[in-house]
């Protein structure tokens, strides 16, 4: 819009010239490149503007070349975007509607050789419109033959850049502008995700014009996800400056993989719109918040998506109050049912708080035994479907279990879950997660439901709070960590446009994250903070939504930059 | 920074050094002729006060150059020895330099403290030398676009230039316009390594981020004509 602004104050001060030269030199005539004919004259103000057959943008052109030449016309034309062959510009001439039938059939025909004669051409056709290339002197002679009910420039496709609602919202829109201060370095900001489908077609308009891709999958293919191509559009959006890194991966040795290669890089700031279960005690440790560990050792700044689970979890000690070793939800209940719909499928995820000892590299000393028991549900009864039994004896597997149920039926099923005590010292602190439903789950446990890594303290984990109300999404997960910590650190815009998921299509934690990484990169690039520094600057600024100070939602509050 | 733009920061210094030893020589051959012959006065414990104006040009091309006004005492020791005290008031625009000032105004005001050779030819023309020592009192402001850029955002955003020592030398020509009015011509190198501080300050947290910059090029070349009123 700047631009078009511009360009036609650049048209108005060509027209206010005009007129002035107009005034001192009458005489002077629009030194012509066309064929000598006779043209009519626009006798009036309102002909600068209204012709009943020229579109006024044609009109203002045909005035800017008889008063001001040749040259300035075609260089306002072209800063208009408008299409010159030579020296003929591109329009297209609209035949009456009253040409039908045979009319019709020789209406285009000789509207054609018309235009020939002025020294135009005819490139195509389709219905009453003919695209053409006219002299702009012969526009006028175009629009006095009869036939023609319009001359008008060609309609032009726009690239629909959608910009995320975030970038306002969080106020990263008045840093866009802003000469960068003692900082020449590129901010580097690494998407780390498991897909960037999708995304060759958007550079340049939805991302910069060149990123680095690269994928550590063994497939090595990066079109496996569109997720992490709307989550790049996020960071583009929020900084557009940014040196972009794409880079996906399928599974926690590729992630280690992928971690390693974006630290020598030099990437600045990691966008971790992923989460995981059973992958480390949610007090910070494990291999994938190792990771993060070391990135942030690496001066690199980790936002991770606290994830969008607060609706499928569950926690709790376990309980045994008829000491039958299965345990006891509220009202002595054994199942924690799920309605499964048809021909969908879930996954379950349960873990216990005796992951033992983390070394850097592996956990070891889970020595309490818990089982997860798969039923469904018939009438009053519930038949045995399977279960998953790691064996947890101190040196083998982790407090840990999970399992996959598929629903290939047309009907919507009941799944019971139970928790059976194997052998086990103390009754340990469960952790439920269903993955593949909306829920709210049966006796759901929304606090406590972060998934990994965004337990990590070397992270900033991102809640999401609706881009529009400033509300916690009811899905969005939410602290505190297994260790008592308040995560996430804050909330930021989820709900926002993109061109990946339309508008205001992309919702969730992972949609908040990348705003997040945004406006870290942008703060990074116009200013000479380092990003420690940058951390604490958006912790005062950050909208204090929720409770009052930080919580378990909002963190310090919603990211807020101005 | 370049061998060849050393060289170009280097060359006003290095004409001038070289047109002080030759003109002074010459200066002094024709004076200690002509002066026999003329019979020039005896100028010593004359006093002048004058006023100059000018252009002054700075070596480093973020800064440019614009008109430069200023005061003259001068207190002739003798008939060829001079003391002059100059202050010249300069303010020039600042294109941004990443590395010290910012897009501003920058104004400095050396005060000079001069030792004149003077050589009168006769009783109208009197060439001189002069160098000297030099304080510059600068000051810097940032331009209120980008003041008001980082206002917009919460920051408040300072660059300070400190006061610096320098040295001057160059010499110019007197003319007798009267008993006691004399006009100048003056060419002066002033040279002067500035330094500063700069501090972007969020008004919210008051996180502050800081820094210095030295060595800032402040050398400048005056080309002035004044007049001097002489009570003596």
């Amino acid at each position: 819009m700047k631009k078009h602004a511009k360009i036609f104050r650049l048209i108005i001060l060509g027209l206010a010239f005009s007129g002035a030269l107009a005034v001192f030199l009458p005489s002077q005539s629009a030194a012509s490149n066309f064929l000598s004919i006779t043209t009519p004259v626009l006798e009036n103000a309102d002909d600068l503007y209204k012709h009943p057959k020229i579109e006024s943008a044609l009109c203002r052109l045909i005035h800017v070349f008889r008063s001001q030449g040749f040259a300035t016309m075609k260089r306002l034309a072209t800063d208009l975007n408008l299409d010159f062959e030579g020296d003929l510009l591109r329009v297209t001439v609209v035949t009456q509607n009253n040409n039908t039938g045979a009319r019709a059939n020789l209406a285009v025909p000789r509207l054609t050789q018309r235009i020939t004669t002025f020294g135009g051409k005819v490139e195509t056709s389709y219905g009453n419109d003919l695209q053409s290339l006219l002299p702009i002197d012969a526009v006028l002679q175009v629009a006095e033959e009869a036939r023609v009910r319009q001359i008008r420039l060609p309609l032009k496709p726009h690239t629909c850049a959608i910009i995320s609602e975030g970038v306002a919202k969080t106020g990263a829109d008045s840093w866009q502008n802003l000469t960068p201060y003692r900082n020449q370095n590129l901010v580097k900001v690494a998407i780390l995700d498991l897909g960037f489908t999708g995304y060759e077609g958007l550079l340049g308009t939805e991302l910069p014009a060149s990123v680095t891709a690269k994928s550590f999958r063994s497939d090595l293919r990066l079109d496996t996800d569109v997720h992490g191509t709307a989550c790049a559009e996020i960071v583009h959006d929020m900084a557009p400056d940014a040196q972009l890194y794409l880079v996906n991966f399928n599974t926690d040795t590729e992630q280690h993989q992928a971690v390693d290669w974006l630290i020598a890089q030099g990437i600045n700031i990691i966008s971790y719109s992923v989460g995981w279960a059973n992958a480390g005690d949610g007090k910070g440790t494990g291999p994938i918040t190792e990771d993060v560990k070391k990135a942030a050792n690496a001066g690199i700044t980790w936002c991770s998506a606290a994830g969008n689970d607060a609706r499928v979890h569950w926690e709790g000690i376990f309980s045994d109050t008829d000491s039958n070793n299965y345990h006891n939800f509220p009202d002595n209940d054994e199942f924690l049912e799920i309605t499964l719909p048809p021909q969908d499928s879930i996954w379950i995820s349960m873990n216990w708080d005796d992951w033992g000892t983390w070394n850097g590299i592996d956990y070891s000393g889970s020595a309490n035994d818990y089982d997860l028991l798969f039923y469904i549900k018939s009438g009053a009864t519930w038949s045995y479907l399977g279960q998953s039994a790691n064996s947890q004896n101190g040196n083998s597997s982790w407090p840990s279990e999970e399992d996959g149920i598929d629903n290939p039926t047309a009907a919507a099923v009941t799944i019971g879950l139970r928790i059976y005590k194997h052998n086990a010292t103390r009754n340990c602190k469960m952790e439920i997660f269903v993955w593949g439903i909306g829920g709210p789950i049966e006796y759901n446990v929304p606090a406590g439901s972060l998934t990994i890594p965004a337990d990590s303290p070397f992270c900033v984990a991102l809640g999401a709070s609706d881009v529009t109300t400033d509300t916690y999404h009811s899905y969005s997960s939410r602290g505190p960590t297994h260790d008592g910590r308040i995560k996430p650190d804050f909330a930021a815009p989820s709900g926002t446009s993109g061109w990946t998921y339309g508008y205001y299509g992309f919702y969730g934690t992972s949609a908040s994250t990348p705003h997040m990484a945004g406006a870290f990169a942008i703060m990074k690039g116009k200013t000479p903070y380092p990003l420690p520094k940058i951390l604490n600057i958006i912790v005062a600024r950050a909208l204090d939504l929720g409770d009052p100070g930080q919580d378990n939602k909002f963190g310090y509050g919603r990211v807020n930059l101005k | 920074m370049s061998k060849k733009r050393q060289w170009a920061q280097r060359l006003p210094a290095l004409v001038f050094t070289l047109f002080f030893c030759f003109s002074s020589i010459f200066a002094f051959a024709i004076s200690f002729e002509t002066g026999q012959e003329a019979g020039a006065t005896d100028d010593r414990g004359r006093i002048g006060l004058g006023i100059l104006g000018g252009y002054g040009l700075f070596a480093n091309s973020q800064f440019g150059g614009n008109a430069a006004f200023g005061a003259t005492f001068t207190f002739a020791v003798s008939r060829n020895i001079a003391i002059e005290i100059a202050g010249i008031y300069l303010k020039t625009n600042v294109a941004s330099d990443p590395d010290a000032l910012s897009k501003g105004k920058l104004t400095t005001m050396p005060l000079q403290l001069s030792l004149l050779g003077r050589f009168p030819i006769n009783k109208k023309f009197t060439p001189y030398v002069l160098a000297g020592g030099s304080y510059f009192f600068n000051s810097f402001t940032l331009d209120s676009a980008i003041l008001d850029g980082w206002n917009a955002v919460g920051f408040t955003l300072t660059e300070k230039l400190d006061k610096a020592f320098g040295f001057h030398f160059g010499g110019g020509l007197e003319f007798a316009l009267g008993e006691t009015l004399s006009a100048c011509f003056d060419v002066r190198y002033c040279m002067a390594k500035g330094k500063g501080n700069w501090s972007l300050k969020d008004s919210i947290s008051t996180i502050e981020t800081n820094g210095t910059f030295k060595d800032l090029n402040l050398n400048t070349m005056m080309f002035t004509v004044g007049l001097k009123y002489f009570f003596k």
